[in-house]
């Protein structure tokens, strides 16, 4: 699990390009949207772009990721709990 | 037409740094392609705006070239501040991009913030954002910059009750990046100014296109 | 002395029809023309499209342009359409001041077939067919078939392109810098677009339900439309018939997101606001409003609080998006000619499927056809980019 969040928060630096930051600054239970990183509406949809390329795992109800993309752990155990299913 | 304009300040990109009013604001480096030029630039300019990171390179050039003619000076009336912005390439660098993503034939899968900035009036909308500005806004698509129609179009803004326009042109293709932009307020006084801005145009536009290169 | 600006000629290609006549018919009685894809080539067969219903040999039979494989549907669509307008203005293109075209797309029908081959092997194909790929070659190749000499621009503001080239060209007639001109835009269907706009998620697999509870995106369509425009006083003096003043307009931005209006649609409301204080009008003389009404959630709901801000007690309002899909660049000018036609049949035009209204901001709508007087009505369009238009046609 941690080795996939340390991943996780490397790919999410790369997708959304926060050039300035690194997988150090990113806390694994901080909500991602609203204050943490100031993420917005685009940054969600390639949030899904994320898991589909890299993970293989369709989100089609963007509204979905609303409790998918609440924190980097939360994105972990979904990507954990589908690849087991 | 009886609107008086002039030029407060006129920014430049030449040979590689941002020049206000004549003076080179910023430092030419070395760097490996365009995209860091742009990063590098907005560092020396130490803009703390992490939304620039997420921008394609047109609208990040945009966004460093208003950024050197406002600076800290916003304009005062931002429901009354126009944007007029002229382009002859569009967004191409985006439009590329995203054609390329959706052309991969096993698995096409575009990338919305890519997709997002195969426009090229989101450069408006991003500086629009950046200083809460909410005047017309409108980006014309030429092939040459011809002075008498960029102030026509000028003036019509103002004469609708823009009281400051942010004016320019921005292009990206490949390595090579143009850009040049005036902040341009109505006038009170006696003379009209149109004629030497025409002037300052035609100076201003004949600045050559920057190719990126690594310095041999 | 600023000059009264009025419109003369109109013409329309939608998947309602060729023509003003075809599109009056479909929208007097509720008929849609969204339908899964035809024509365009994608595998998104999910998707419902409101597509031009003619291949590009019909197209070019119907428009004639000199030199058919430069053109582009875009293109076609966009001299079709134009060619209907001047007719009905009864003015010759040697005599016209001005066109003002706005297209978010271009060419770019015609680039997406050249280009797979001509990636395998260079030689494959004309390079001479792409050649008007850009939003400003469609603008040219337009004006040069016409026959128009004047004043030529290419407005690209996103799904408010059409409506800012309308608002130009009345601007510069009303400054006295051009005498008159044809002004409004083209998008045809693309696999750029719909793929692009699925990437956002804002498409929906059914059909589109503008300000409905239960909406989930737009349809994407394609269409072109142009109005004529000149000085009231050569009109009057000429004898035509006049189809409506054009009475007030305004251009804003949202200052917001790249995409997503602001909560309370500030944009929108100051475009409304400012449109009407350039007519002269109060919200209270306003009969009618065309909304952007995209059916995405974002927007209808961002819209209707706007209007709610702007007017106290809400004019019937309509998304006739809800027969068309949406005609990105050509919306507003499509809209525009949709909104001319209800002051001159004094019908308003349903919003169809509109069942249970989103209850945030309640709104008057139209939801069948109704006859009415229409004296002044409000077209609004907004682009990504925040740009945010308002226009308002008056009876003349």
């Amino acid at each position: 699990m941690d080795a996939l969040i340390e991943k996780l928060k490397g790919e999410i630096i790369q997708q959304l390009n926060l050039e300035e930051m690194t997988t150090a600054d990113i806390d694994t239970d901080a909500p991602l949207f609203m204050e943490g990183l100031g993420l917005d509406s685009i940054d969600a949809l390639e949030l899904i772009v994320l898991l589909e390329r890299n993970y293989g795992i369709k989100l089609e109800d963007p509204k979905a990721g609303k409790d998918v993309f609440h924190s980097v752990r939360t994105m972990a155990e979904y990507i954990q709990s589908r690849q087991e299913a | 037409m009886s609107t008086k304009l002039h030029i407060v300040s006129a920014v430049q990109l030449r040979e590689g740094c941002w020049h206000r009013d004549g003076r080179a604001v910023t430092e030419w480096r070395q760097n490996e392609s365009l995209a860091a030029w742009l990063s590098d630039q907005y560092r020396q300019l130490n803009m703390a705006y992490p939304k620039f990171f997420k921008m394609d390179s047109l609208c990040k050039l945009a966004t460093l070239a208003v950024e050197v003619l406002v600076g800290d000076e916003t304009p005062v009336n931002p429901q009354q501040t126009g944007i007029l912005v002229f382009n002859r390439t569009s967004s191409i660098v985006s439009d590329c991009a995203h054609q390329e993503l959706i052309s991969d034939s096993v698995n096409p899968l575009p990338s919305p913030a890519v997709f997002v900035y195969t426009l090229p009036n989101i450069m408006l909308g991003e500086i629009a954002i950046r200083y809460r500005l909410s005047g017309e806004n409108l980006c014309v698509i030429s092939d040459v910059a011809r002075p008498e129609e960029i102030f026509m179009h000028a003036e019509l803004m103002a004469a609708s009750g823009m009281t400051e326009l942010i004016l320019g042109w921005v292009d990206v293709i490949d390595q090579q990046a143009r850009a040049w932009m005036l902040r341009v307020k109505k006038h009170d006084g006696e003379t009209n100014n149109s004629q030497l801005s025409t002037q300052l145009i035609k100076d201003i536009d004949n600045i050559p296109t920057w190719t990126h290169s690594l310095k041999s | 002395m600023p000059k009264g600006v009025v419109v003369t000629g109109m013409g329309v290609v939608t998947c309602l029809g060729f023509g003003v006549e075809e599109n009056l018919l479909a929208l007097k009685s509720g008929r849609h023309g969204i339908a899964p894809p035809e024509l365009l080539r994608t595998f998104h067969h999910e998707m419902p499209l409101g597509e031009v219903r003619a291949d590009r040999g019909e197209l070019i039979s119907r428009s004639g342009p000199t030199h058919p494989p430069f053109w582009s549907r875009t293109a076609l669509i966009a001299l079709i359409a134009a060619r209907e307008a001047l007719q009905m203005a009864q003015i010759t293109p040697n005599h016209l001041t001005g066109l003002m075209n706005g297209t978010t797309v271009g060419g770019m029908d015609r680039t997406e077939d050249f280009y797979p081959g001509f990636m395998e092997n260079e030689r494959h194909g004309h390079m001479r067919e792409v050649f008007n790929h850009d939003c400003g070659g469609t603008s040219e190749q337009l004006a040069e078939e016409l026959g128009v000499r004047g004043f030529l621009a290419s407005i690209n503001t996103a799904c408010s392109s059409s409506v800012n080239t309308i608002m130009l060209a009345a601007r510069m007639i009303r400054a006295g810098r051009i005498k008159n001109a044809i002004a409004g835009g083209a998008d045809g269907l693309s696999r750029f677009t719909l793929n692009g706009f699925n990437s956002l998620m804002i498409l929906d697999k059914e059909l589109c339900r503008p300000f409905d509870q239960s909406r989930k995106g737009l349809n994407l369509g394609e269409g072109a439309a142009y109005v004529v425009l000149e000085t009231e006083e050569d009109a009057l003096k000429s004898g035509k018939r006049i189809l409506a003043r054009v009475s007030g307009y305004a251009n804003t931005n949202d200052a917001h997101h790249q995409t997503a209006s602001s909560p309370d649609g500030t944009g929108a409301r100051m475009a409304m606001e400012e449109a009407l204080k350039e007519g002269g009008l109060r919200p209270a003389d306003i009969d009618h409003i065309n909304a952007h009404g995209t059916a995405t959630p974002n927007n209808d709901e961002t819209e209707a609080a706007a209007i709610r801000t702007v007017f106290a007690s809400s004019p019937p309002v309509t998304s006739t998006k809800s027969f068309t899909g949406h005609t990105l660049g050509a919306a507003g000018a499509v809209e525009s000619v949709f909104s001319i036609l209800s002051i001159g049949e004094r019908m308003m035009f349903p919003t169809l499927r509109l069942e249970n209204p989103l209850s945030e901001h309640p709104l008057t709508y139209v939801t069948s056809p109704e006859n009415r007087t229409v004296n002044h009505v409000l077209s609004n369009s907004f682009g990504f980019g925040g740009n945010c238009s308002s226009i308002i046609f008056s009876r003349p």
